[in-house]
């Protein structure tokens, strides 16, 4: 029934009595139990979801008798990455570190949720600690691209990608650090928002690195992610770091628009030739609407992704310092004293992925090695700042590659310096704090979907948002394919 | 000490009475059930984040102000990472790179009366951890409601030069830092916890030579107890021709002696970097206006008043500004219509003297201020001498509690205005003693004083000693 509609709809024919809350979350689960294969959602907290659907049901009831008016997504049901908090859900990190573990509050963006009655429906499979890109890194196993099983949903928010994808449900939340919902979104042919730095609250967010990633969206259109950004954003007494951001103008008409294609993106070797071809048609598109295009140099990306693994790492170490073993999660058997309990738990309960980074991250914050790789990498990571908000004066967004190319096979040996590198799309919002969208642009090999992404200015999320929609119906009329 | 040198700095944390814990809403109790004054983010739950709590950063500046310190318009936090059980989050919220404020000073007076101005280096605020807590079986559990607590740690200059001054200077920071509302400073408590940094050097010497710690000092008297033996250790050390060791000590304090917590080879890495969760700091002036204007007088600032209110010498005013009683007391005296600087004297000379000695402080009002006041009024106007008035009157009127004018009549020392003139009184004593006045002029100046003695017993007691003896000499030197 929803493969077409959007979760606005699904929120009006609820609202119209044609369907319940509780309905549609029952369904909801019975895609996920036929689609099981996928490894998208993680299995419990069912009862906990369906008591929410009732509660949420019962409250669009009386206000509707009350003659209130509904929320734009009331009732809607939302898979949520099993990073965030919510209370009723186990919150592992895909982790044996958190195994069963269960929190006893909602992050802040789950109470948003709540107050603008979605329902909360089941915690999405990822990668552990949100450390990946393949969504293979997971300790309840690798997350499947509902597109084509051999192939990877992307990480690290794979799960709640491949859900969307598959239709599961039409919105989700994911996170991003590096890159963690706009990789997997462009894998899986769905559109997610990563937003400015802020303007949504990390509370309840189990932290990976904190300086760099922000809870963001992940829907089938922007119209929904547009929708679902504005439940969950703005200042939060419980985070600091959050604000209320002032919505940069928005030009609707794409021949007021300037676009930036990245010279030095553009170039990268990793970068497979569909993928420059799908980016450089998608410019050609844009330009049809009237937008100005014009190549723009950042010889800075080229550091990026060195200085996005080292700041990562860095506060990885010390946000993963609190998995210890000794007030929640994994316990290791028979230890002798509080360090063995330490000691033995964390290696016991972290993957290898999760370990190399904790190992790398000390190692470059160590005493001789903080100026040489810490201070250097934010340097780096100012200088990349400076230069894009530069280049934001002369361009309204920045027109930019997703991912190398396709969602690559499942298991391939990918060398590990050359899966990081893949991150140099992606980190540069990260880095700056920048808001970027990925939305599917084109189909590559095999007809499988390739994104790329916009990135704009502090709080522009509306105008990015804004070109994606003035894409989707152009691409729309004219099919996707080049 | 046989020609060395202590050198001394602390590291004095201070819980601040802010109401609630630095980075969450728990409020702290002292003495609450285990693991009851705690909540998500005190816990260090994965999820959680700390949101700075305005009111302890408004304690720290108050703090910072109370001992004369800038207040860094732009401050940060930063985590110090280590792992130990009673540390949830694997890390520590402090003020590495940035502390909220930096060079202040803070001046003490000896129990001599002497002082001494030990410099302040920096105040940084930061969160306290949780106990560890042993039970009977032999268990070691964890104790989490002090997580959280919001402290301050102020680091002095090595400018301290003995166990006794160390000592000193905690007392006096106390003083300050309650005044100022920062903190009940209950060392019993925990809310006041030392941290001494030792060496020692020759006397000539300029060298900061290598150091010990003390950690975590729980009393004045073991400040100086640990400072004094950890310094004869120092000197015994390098007599015997060995050198100090960098290592962490403990005070043991049914030993009185200091033992081995660590060396310098189990030194850790704090792998310090800046707080993401956090934002800086900023504390701009109106701010710190504000915190200002909420102080109480500190005992500087109430030094400098009453010096300029009364025309009184710098040392005399820091004398009855020390503590707040005392400078009210002296105000009261003032009120009752005394001349300031005779008062100021006697608060702070005589009655200060018999006060220490009956274990009392002069503020505390065994004589009361209207009868200060009147002996004052008494010597201003000569009823009796100066000399009777700052000794046997305040004395008696100190030991009986009773008043300036029941006392000097009692004693007899109130000139009636029909005694022998002085003049014939100096007639007769010459008269009588011509050996001694001729031994006197003759240079044996000691005779004068017997001379003075014969004059002072028969006016009995109610001439001015001072006026006399001038009168006295200058009539010898007529005569001859």
């Amino acid at each position: 029934m929803m493969e077409k509609d959007s979760a606005l709809q699904l929120a009006a024919a609820i609202a119209a009595g044609k369907l319940t809350a509780v309905e549609a979350a029952k369904q909801a689960f019975e895609r996920i139990k036929a689609t099981a294969g996928l490894n998208a959602v993680l299995p419990g907290g069912e009862e906990s979801a369906l008591a929410g659907a009732e509660r949420v049901q019962r409250e669009i009831e009386r206000r509707l008798s009350a003659g209130e008016e509904l929320p734009p997504l009331a009732g809607v049901p939302i898979i949520i990455k099993d990073n965030i908090c919510v209370r009723g859900f186990k919150a592992t990190c895909a982790s044996k570190m958190l195994q069963g573990w269960m929190p006893p509050y909602d992050a802040s963006v789950v109470r948003r949720l709540r107050e603008h009655l979605l329902v909360p429906l089941a915690k999405s499979n990822m990668d552990e600690f949100a450390m990946g890109a393949l969504g293979e890194n997971s300790a309840f196993g690798a997350i499947k691209n509902p597109l084509d099983i051999q192939r990877s949903a992307g990480g690290s928010s794979g799960g709640s990608a491949a859900a969307v994808a598959a239709g599961l449900t039409l919105l989700a939340l994911g996170s991003d650090t590096g890159g963690s919902l706009r990789l997997p979104a462009a894998y899986c042919g769905i559109t997610a928002v990563k937003p400015t730095y802020g303007v949504v609250s990390r509370y309840g967010l189990i932290a990976f690195a904190s300086s760099l990633e922000q809870i963001g969206p992940m829907a089938r259109s922007a119209g929904e992610c547009a929708a679902l950004l504005d439940v969950i954003r703005g200042r939060d007494e419980r985070d600091a770091t959050s604000r209320d951001m002032e919505e940069v103008c928005i030009k609707k008409d794409m021949r007021q628009v300037k676009i930036g294609l990245v010279r030095e993106l553009m170039d990268m070797a990793q970068l497979s030739a569909d993928m420059r071809r799908a980016v450089e048609h998608t410019a050609g598109l844009f330009r049809a609407l009237g937008a100005q295009v014009k190549e723009i140099s950042l010889p800075q990306v080229k550091d990026a992704a060195r200085a996005y693994f080292i700041i990562s790492s860095a506060e990885a170490s010390s946000n993963l310092a609190r998995f210890d073993g000794v007030r929640f999660g994994l316990r290791a058997d028979s230890t002798q004293n509080a360090e063995e309990l330490m000691l033995h738990s964390r290696s016991q309960g972290f993957g290898r992925e999760v370990k190399k980074r904790i190992l790398l991250g000390t190692y470059a914050l160590s005493a001789g090695y903080y100026d040489k790789y810490y201070l250097r990498a934010r340097q780096a990571a100012e200088r990349l700042k400076a230069a894009v908000n530069a280049a934001l004066e002369e361009v309204d967004v920045l027109l930019m590659p997703s991912a190398p190319g396709v969602a690559p096979l499942l298991g391939a040996d990918a060398d590990e310096a050359g899966v990081y590198e893949a991150d140099v799309f992606t980190v540069p919002a990260n880095l700056t704090g920048l808001p970027a969208v990925s939305f599917p642009c084109a189909e590559g090999e095999n007809g499988l979907p390739l994104g790329a992404q916009l990135m704009g200015r502090e709080g522009s999320e509306r105008q990015l948002l804004a070109c994606v929609q003035a894409f989707e119906d152009l691409s729309d009329g004219q099919g996707k394919t080049q | 000490m046989r020609g060395y040198e202590t050198v001394i700095g602390l590291e004095v944390h201070v819980e601040l009475d802010a109401g609630s814990k630095i980075f969450c809403g728990c409020r702290p109790q002292f003495g609450a059930p285990p693991n009851t004054i705690v909540c998500p983010v005190c816990l260090g739950l994965p999820g959680a984040l700390p949101v700075l709590n305005r009111g302890a950063a408004e304690k720290g500046i108050a703090a910072a102000l109370a001992l004369g310190c800038r207040v860094n318009r732009v401050s940060a936090f930063d985590r110090k990472n280590y792992f130990y059980p009673d540390l949830p989050k694997g890390y520590q919220i402090t003020q590495f790179f940035r502390p909220l404020a930096e060079d202040g000073s803070l001046c003490c007076t000896r129990e001599d009366g002497t002082v001494f101005s030990v410099g302040i280096e920096r105040i940084h605020l930061e969160e306290d951890a949780g106990k560890l807590v042993y039970d009977d079986e032999g268990r070691t559990l964890v104790d989490y409601n002090r997580c959280g607590v919001p402290l301050i740690e102020i680091v002095t200059r090595p400018d301290i030069r003995s166990g006794q001054d160390a000592a000193c200077f905690v007392s006096a920071l106390r003083r300050v830092l309650k005044e100022a509302g920062v903190s009940p400073c209950r060392m019993q408590m925990g809310e006041l916890r030392v941290d001494v940094n030792l060496s020692v050097r020759k006397k000539d010497s300029q060298a900061l030579n290598t150091r010990t710690e003390m950690k975590n000092l729980g009393s004045i008297k073991a400040v100086a107890r640990a400072a004094q033996y950890e310094a004869e250790r120092q000197i015994g050390v390098i007599e015997q021709g060995g050198s100090v060791l960098q290592q962490t000590l403990g005070w043991d304090e049914e030993l009185q002696r200091n033992y081995i917590m660590r060396t310098k080879e189990d030194a850790q890495d704090y792998r310090y970097f800046p707080e993401p969760d956090l934002g800086p700091l900023v504390v701009e002036k109106e701010w710190i206006e504000s915190v200002k204007r909420s102080l109480p007088e500190t005992a500087a600032q109430r030094a400098e008043r009453l010096k300029v209110q009364f025309d009184l010498r710098e040392d005399t005013a820091q004398m009855l500004a020390e503590d707040e009683e005392c400078t009210a007391y002296f105000e009261q005296v003032i009120a009752s219509g005394a001349n300031a600087r005779m008062a100021a004297n006697l608060i702070t000379g005589e009655l200060k003297r018999l006060c220490r000695q009956a274990g009392e402080r002069p503020g505390s009002g065994r004589i009361p201020a209207a009868e200060l006041a009147e002996l004052t009024r008494m010597a201003g106007q000569k009823i009796i001498t100066l000399s009777a008035a700052k000794g046997t009157v305040l004395e008696e009127m100190f030991a009986s509690r009773a008043g300036a004018m029941e006392v000097a009549g009692r004693l007899g020392l109130i000139k009636t205005g029909q005694e022998e003139p002085l003049d014939d009184l100096i007639y007769r004593v010459l008269q009588e003693n011509g050996d001694a006045v001729r031994k006197y002029v003759d240079g044996n100046k000691k005779t004068l004083g017997f001379l003075m003695g014969q004059l002072m017993r028969l006016s009995g007691g109610r001439i001015d000693p001072a006026e006399a003896q001038q009168r006295l000499i200058r009539q010898i030197n007529r005569e001859v």
